[in-house]
């Protein structure tokens, strides 16, 4: 079938293309309050042709089933593209393959009514938990995704993946006062994220965050010793070198942003970090990419030194380098990008009683509840913030965002836990509005000194 | 009522068919999407990519209760609603699809069938003979280029030509189709010498098109990135000089904070300040829905056509948010008016006004905000700071959603002002400010000139200044 669809495309001799097939399932569900705020099943199909010439890279997407169409498409865009220098794709070998094709359909494992029954039951727990509980928000969304990758070179590759979240937050407070909240985020493949043993608890201690916050003093401003629990780490890592480390944001031969270039010490040796296709049960698990190339692990930063960079077939074609398995696009609408799978730092050497033992003036920030970086400097929010004084966890503050640039925060930890926070989040991954991607990202906890903090 | 074309047939005759039989309330609503993406690197065309397809997003009512599907094949027609109505089982009130004794919509200003069975909402005069969108697309390029060798900085970005039809069918309502197109320039502009100086544009309209203003900017801005780098200790003493995407971020709380759905559902720092003087009254911000099709307002090229209805029907019109400084008014979908007991404005659309994404949910969201522009022109704010900071962007700053009006973050590009003159570029640092400080006790003014920013909401901003404000009064530390 493949040689005849790309000839019929019209494709000549050192022209590359690729189809991509997808069908998406999707399931999302919405409680404000206890009441279900939305209710919204998706079926979305459709194909995406990509042709790349030594002129340059085209791309058509379609819900229409015509493949040699949408191939056709792409081949006569590339006329609109100016010539500025080669282009063309790292070389590969054809895969062929499937891989995780049981993606099933959304809801199919438990009954939807039992689904509703326990979410629903959580939103009545929050809502319930204290007087100051004001509002409650949960998000569930369960999609099923089947894939098939042909290429013009004879690959051949076809994958399911299954993806679950469920992000519950409380609110307290409100009304024009000052409002505080405390959530859970959790992901899977599966639904027995819904089912996961404790979530209950974590529900509850999730509204005594929001309740206490509320009442919580002010965290005055200034540099603190932070140390960032495993979730907080974890995100921290996928936002500062996990971006830095995509070969679309470096250009050859200059040096990355911030001057980062591979080789250079930037941390401590004990401190090492890398992506790779994780764990099958991971959210970020990625066996095969969506260029159909097999994924293998980069270390992002290897024992303080930074290292390898993640590539798509066409960044690693401009920067002479090997593939890694990182081309991934969000759905069959949008062409693929290097993004990030499942990243993580490595354990080390310290237990995190001793950091907080050895934290004169600090802050014991978990979770994470927002931020942004701009792959020169980051500010992230955290779930909560406690202080630490002369090596005591002490109360509650609030308001708290921890801020800095990305190459300096390297140099400054110096601490890293021995046991590894290996959970999956809600957490997904946004780029050029390719979202959500799903990724998983596990750390343990690590100590960063003299970060700056703003406060209420 | 314009009749379906053949670029643009109504949605599935046998869905229709189906829908019409049923006995309880229903709505659909079908995107088709055309669009065309051109990807900039120094003023050249990297990489073009394109999309087509229709989608369609059909809710139903049942025993009052709702249940949505969306699917990008309207062929299954028996799916569609049967998966609609089981999710209708467990779904959200319907209480966004009021109806009257009669069973027609009880709201006045949803499109009607005329005696003849035509609606009354403006006629649309079908798809119109546009330029090509890679017309367009190499009309700018050369326009990019341009200015790229004029100002010696480097121009990056997307540009995006989109051609939209909203196809809008009710139980009680007549069929309804509008067209139009929206154009969409994200650029990022750079410093040949110094990379990390980045300036942000953006540009919403019916074609693509450089704004005047913009072109300005960029002029005016082409040798600060060459200023040696200071630190800012006390930047509470300074004045403060927003740029465009900076105020895009101060406002995005209050944009969220004036939402009827945020109202409704507790998590609006406004709370029921409705009729509160809040700001200063020179700030006034009013959801103007951008300049009508056929005219052409004072934006240059136009923002793009607006339709008639939102997506649930209800007709559009200009909004007063906040009228000198005071709450004026909340923008609703139907549920979030219900919900408070408001009248409905227009403003429920899946996705934003101007991107829509038949796979969200419909909520609250506005069009085209206008802050009140004064009388100066940046250039004239920028020589009458004797001490300040121009701020061009912020990062990291709208975490709490419209729960606080606390932007905290970091300025991602910033320069120094002293005796009027920009002397120096801010070394990236964190701030804090309270939205209803620089916009109450300390504003001053906004510029003549402005240009859009933003993607998730939008509209022509100015340039805002405010003054310095004593310690423990904001903005600043």
């Amino acid at each position: 079938m493949e040689p005849s669809l790309f000839a019929r495309a019209g494709l000549r001799a050192g022209e590359y293309a690729d189809l991509r097939i997808e069908q998406a399932r999707t399931l999302d569900l919405v409680w404000r309050g206890t009441e279900l705020s939305s209710a919204n099943a998706a079926v979305d199909e459709g194909c995406c042709a990509r042709v790349v010439t030594t002129r340059g890279s085209s791309f058509v997407s379609s819900t229409d089933r015509d493949h040699v169409g949408a191939l056709r498409a792409a081949r006569a865009q590339i006329t609109l593209i100016d010539p500025i220098g080669p282009c063309g794709l790292a070389r590969v070998e054809p895969v062929t393959g499937s891989y995780g094709t049981e993606a099933g359909g959304a809801g199919e494992e438990m009954p939807l009514d039992a689904k509703i029954a326990q979410l629903a039951g959580f939103a009545t727990r929050i809502m319930s938990a204290h007087p100051a509980i004001t509002g409650a928000l949960v998000y569930y969304r369960e999609s099923a995704r089947t894939v098939t990758v042909l290429t013009s070179e004879g690959g051949h590759v076809e994958y399911g993946h299954r993806d679950v979240t469920l992000q519950l937050t409380a609110h307290a407070g409100g009304s024009g006062s000052a409002v505080a909240s405390g959530s859970v985020s959790l992901g899977g493949r599966d639904e027995s994220v819904i089912a996961a043993e404790g979530l209950p608890g974590e529900i509850d201690e999730a509204c005594r965050t929001a309740v206490d916050t509320l009442t919580a003093p002010a965290c005055p401003s200034g540099p603190y010793d932070v140390i960032c629990d495993g979730s907080l780490a974890a995100i921290w890592a996928h936002e500062t070198i996990g971006h830095l480390a995509e070969a679309d944001h470096q250009v050859p031969g200059v040096p990355a942003a911030d001057g980062l270039r591979s080789g250079q010490r930037v941390g401590p040796p004990f401190l090492t970090i890398t992506d790779g296709g994780g764990p099958h049960r991971a959210r970020g698990h990625v066996a095969v990419d969506d260029e159909g190339v097999p994924a293998r692990d980069v270390d992002l930063i290897r024992e303080g030194v930074i290292g390898g960079r993640l590539h798509s077939r066409t960044t690693a074609y401009e920067f002479k380098e090997d593939t890694t398995g990182n081309a991934r696009a969000v759905g069959f609408r949008h062409p693929p990008l290097p993004r990030l799978r499942t990243t993580w730092i490595h354990p080390g050497p310290h237990h995190l009683a001793e950091m907080i033992a050895g934290t004169g003036r600090g802050l014991l920030a978990g979770g994470f509840y927002g931020g942004q970086t701009d792959r020169r400097s980051f500010a992230f929010t955290p779930a909560s913030c406690r202080l630490i004084e002369d090596g005591e966890v002490k109360g509650l503050v609030r308001g708290a965002v921890l801020s800095g640039d990305i190459r300096g925060t390297f140099g400054r930890i110096d601490r890293v836990g021995d046991r590894t926070w290996g959970r999956d989040t809600s957490a997904s991954c946004g780029k050029l509005g390719q979202w959500p991607l799903p990724v998983s990202s596990y750390a343990p906890a690590i100590r960063i000194r003299g970060l700056d903090v703003r406060g209420d | 009522m314009s009749a379906a074309t053949d670029q643009h047939p109504s949605p599935g005759g046998d869905l229709l068919a189906r829908l019409g039989a049923l006995r309880h309330p229903w709505n659909l609503f079908v995107l088709d999407q055309r669009d065309t993406v051109a990807e900039f690197g120094a003023a050249h065309i990297d990489a073009v990519r394109s999309a087509g397809g229709t989608t369609g997003c059909l809710r139903v009512v049942r025993d009052g209760r709702t249940g949505t599907v969306t699917a990008t094949s309207l062929a299954d027609s028996e799916g569609m609603i049967a998966t609609a109505e089981a999710l209708a089982r467990y779904g959200p009130p319907g209480t966004d699809i009021p109806t009257d004794d009669g069973g027609r919509p009880a709201d006045a200003t949803s499109p009607r069938p005329d005696d003849a069975g035509h609606s009354s909402a403006p006629p649309d005069d079908g798809p119109r003979d546009l330029p090509a969108p890679a017309a367009q697309v190499r009309l700018l390029k050369d326009r990019l280029a341009r200015l790229q060798r004029d100002t010696k900085l480097l121009i990056h970005g997307t540009a995006t030509v989109e051609d939209q039809s909203v196809q809008l069918a009710a139980a009680d309502l007549p069929y309804a189709i509008f067209h139009r197109r929206v154009c969409h320039i994200s650029l990022v502009v750079e410093s040949q010498t110094n990379p990390a100086a980045q300036f942000q544009w953006v540009h919403w309209g019916r074609d693509l098109a450089l704004d005047a203003d913009a072109e300005r900017w960029f002029h005016h801005v082409s040798g600060w990135p060459d200023l040696p780098e200071r630190s800012c200790d006390d930047i509470g003493s300074f004045d403060l000089l927003f740029a465009p995407p900076a105020i895009h971020t101060l406002l995005t709380p209050l944009v969220g904070a004036l939402s009827g759905a945020a109202v409704a559902e507790g998590r609006s720092f406004l709370g029921d300040r409705l009729g509160e003087r809040i700001l200063h009254p020179g700030v006034t911000l009013t959801d103007d829905l951008g300049v009508p099709r056929g005219g052409r307002g004072d934006d240059g090229d136009g923002w793009p056509d607006r339709p008639a209805c939102d997506d649930e029907g209800v007709r559009q019109a200009p909004l007063t948010l906040i009228d000198r400084g005071v709450v004026a008014g909340l923008y609703h979908s139907r549920r979030s008016a219900a919900q408070l007991g408001a009248a409905v404005t227009g403003h429920g659309f899946r996705g934003t006004a101007l991107r829509r994404k038949p796979s969200q949910p419909i909520a609250p969201a506005v069009s085209h905000l206008r802050l009140a522009p004064g009388s100066a022109g940046f250039a004239d704010l920028i020589s009458g700071i004797r001490r300040g900071v121009l701020i061009e962007s912020l990062i990291g700053a709208n975490q709490h959603s419209a729960l606080t009006p606390r932007v905290e973050g970091r300025i991602r590009l910033g320069f120094l002002v002293e005796d009027g003159q920009v002397v120096a570029r801010l070394r990236s640092q964190p701030i804090s400010l309270d939205l209803l400080t620089v916009l109450g006790d300390g504003f001053v003014a906004t510029s003549a000139d402005g240009w859009p920013a933003g993607r998730t909401w939008t509209g022509r901003l100015p340039f805002l200044l405010a003054r310095a404000c004593p310690p423990g009064a904001g903005p600043g530390e």
